[in-house]
């Protein structure tokens, strides 16, 4: 199964990026004489309400979705480490009032995170990215916590300090090797669900411009014509449920490792 | 009695940490929501709308002046209609509060049953039903909802108010959360040696199962459930937006594209507070059920 999962990723991140070999039309070229095709050899997924061709749309809107969700998982990854690092090695009190605010954070459901910071920084590229990482942290945080605790407890971490260690040296040496695996697992479920709401902030109106091809805006402008046609909405649907649940198996794999 | 007192403390604390948290949010943050609302307007009107809500206010008197205000449950007007934002809130709370409940039951029901059988080796069926887990936890809700409205809507025209499709739609994802944890605990605790001891003493398998699997690989699901809250709300968010249900996500959507400060303020401590109440209730619950965790 695993194997299967990463072949099928491998296969859709290729094709997404050989896409400019793959295809003979322009994602944004409308033609008013041909909306909403059905698929056809010439359109392989057929056309949109503009006329535009799906599969060109859904693989350069693969590649936005994918670079953006990508930044994000970075972005919440890289921060929530940090925060989970900080809480870990520093005294007591601080830890505490850091875990305070870090299960007060924990209150917010993601996805409302998300919206909440897309409300402070308007709507960009950048704010997007910064809404779907950071909506993360506070998980990513408790998580690096546990995982620094474990280590710090461990003789080798005192005896490294009886020799007198510095706290970067522990950090360097010690509790980054021992937490990469948590980081790997932990990353690849977080750009699942970076992935998941970032579609869902498209597909809600807050995330690219209108017209730019993304996966979350070809899902929200299919569902209009979804009667007519739907394999508009099925082309972006599909790749998105096929990411995930590829990431899914690969986590629940992981974990048994 | 101190375990209520505790779990009562570390609420309080909790929720006073998430109302600073987005008072510190909406309020300290560059983007000014004046400015940004009526950029059209001169100056003079812009200071006059500021110093109505106090914004001109030193930060410490204002950040005073909003927790007074919410000890008293005002929540502020909405920057766009000028009605208090509890008003709103309590509008937009019942459908709400009725599709998460619908939802939830639903969600409870399969979920249970369907960890259960997952988990039992009944092969055929089993198996199938851990498929149909799999793309619960996988499938995005949007893309179900997407269909769900599709398929309705070619055999019956259309989906009608007030239907139980959201609540379908948003308590079969949030089961399968809740069905994959009820199935790895019991897949774990099948495992367990007092499960073999049972089997030893030539314990009839479905008393095992009941008796000695069930009881303790169940006790973790309540905490489970509670923490679905969360899930349950950013559904609802999207449900409501797929359905076009005036809830609370609806209306925290709509806040956020107006960037009306005050009603995404009212939306988001409300949902802290109902999250992190139900999560306190159920550490409470898990306590009292649970008597190893009280020793």
């Amino acid at each position: 199964m695993i194997r299967i999962s990463i072949l099928i990723l491998i296969c859709i991140i290729l094709i997404i990026w050989a896409a400019p070999l793959l295809i003979r039309f322009d994602p944004m070229q409308t033609d008013a004489s041909n909306t909403l095709l059905a698929p056809s050899p010439k359109h392989l997924l057929g056309t949109d309400y503009l006329g535009r061709d799906v599969l060109s749309r859904v693989l350069y809107g693969g590649q936005r979705t994918l670079i953006i969700t990508s930044l994000a998982a970075l972005a919440g990854l890289i921060i929530g480490v940090g925060i989970g690092l900080i809480v870990g090695i520093s005294s007591p009190l601080i830890a505490a009032l850091l875990m305070g605010v870090l299960n007060a954070l924990l209150a917010f459901p993601p996805l409302v995170l998300a919206l909440v910071t897309l409300t402070l920084l308007g709507q960009s590229d950048a704010a997007l990215v910064l809404a779907v990482g950071l909506a993360q942290t506070a998980s990513v945080a408790q998580v690096m916590r546990a995982g620094v605790q474990t280590i710090l407890i461990q003789d080798y971490v005192l005896a490294a300090r009886a020799q007198g260690a510095t706290a970067w040296r522990i950090i360097y040496a010690h509790i980054l090797p021992g937490i990469q695996s948590t980081v790997l697992v932990y990353g690849v479920i977080v750009f699942g669900y970076c992935l998941f709401n970032s579609a869902a902030l498209s597909l809600l109106g807050l995330g690219s411009a209108p017209g730019i091809p993304d996966w979350g805006v070809m899902l929200a402008e299919g569902r209009n014509s979804f009667r007519a046609a739907p394999w508009v909405a099925f082309a972006p649907g599909m790749l998105i449920t096929i990411v995930i649940l590829c990431l899914n198996t690969l986590v629940d794999n992981l974990n048994q490792c | 009695m101190i375990n209520i007192l505790r779990f009562a403390a570390s609420a309080v604390l909790t929720l006073w940490l998430a109302a600073s948290l987005t008072f510190v949010a909406l309020r300290l943050l560059p983007g000014d929501a004046i400015q940004a609302q009526y950029w059209e307007a001169s100056a003079e009107l812009q200071a006059t709308l500021r110093q109505n809500l106090h914004w001109d206010e030193p930060i410490g008197v204002q950040y005073a002046r909003f927790l007074l205000a919410l000890l008293r449950g005002e929540l502020g007007v909405s920057l766009y209609t000028g009605r208090p934002v509890t008003e709103i809130l309590a509008e937009r709370f019942l459908p709400t509060t009725e599709l998460a409940f619908w939802s939830l039951s639903i969600a409870v029901v399969w979920g249970i049953l369907g960890g259960i059988i997952a988990a039992i080796d009944i092969t055929v069926i089993s198996a199938i039903f851990r498929l149909i887990i799999g793309l619960a936890v996988s499938v995005p809700i949007y893309w179900t909802g997407t269909l769900v409205i599709f398929v309705v809507a070619i055999h019956l025209g259309g989906v009608r108010e007030n239907s139980a499709l959201p609540a379908l739609v948003l308590g079969f994802h949030t089961g399968g959360v809740i069905a994959r944890s009820v199935q790895s605990n019991i897949q774990d605790i099948k495992q367990a040696d007092f499960v073999r001891t049972a089997h030893a003493k030539g314990l009839f398998p479905s008393y095992i199962v009941v008796q000695h699997i069930l009881r303790v690989s169940l006790l973790p699901v309540v905490h489970m459930i509670a923490l679905q809250a969360g899930f349950l709300l950013s559904g609802a968010v999207i449900t409501e937006s797929l359905f076009q249900r005036a809830g609370i996500g609806l209306l925290l959507l709509d806040a956020v594209q107006g960037r009306d400060y005050p009603v995404v303020q009212g939306v988001v401590l409300m949902i802290a507070t109902v999250f992190i109440l139900l999560n306190r209730f159920a550490e409470l619950l898990t306590h009292q059920l649970d008597p190893r965790l009280n020793s």
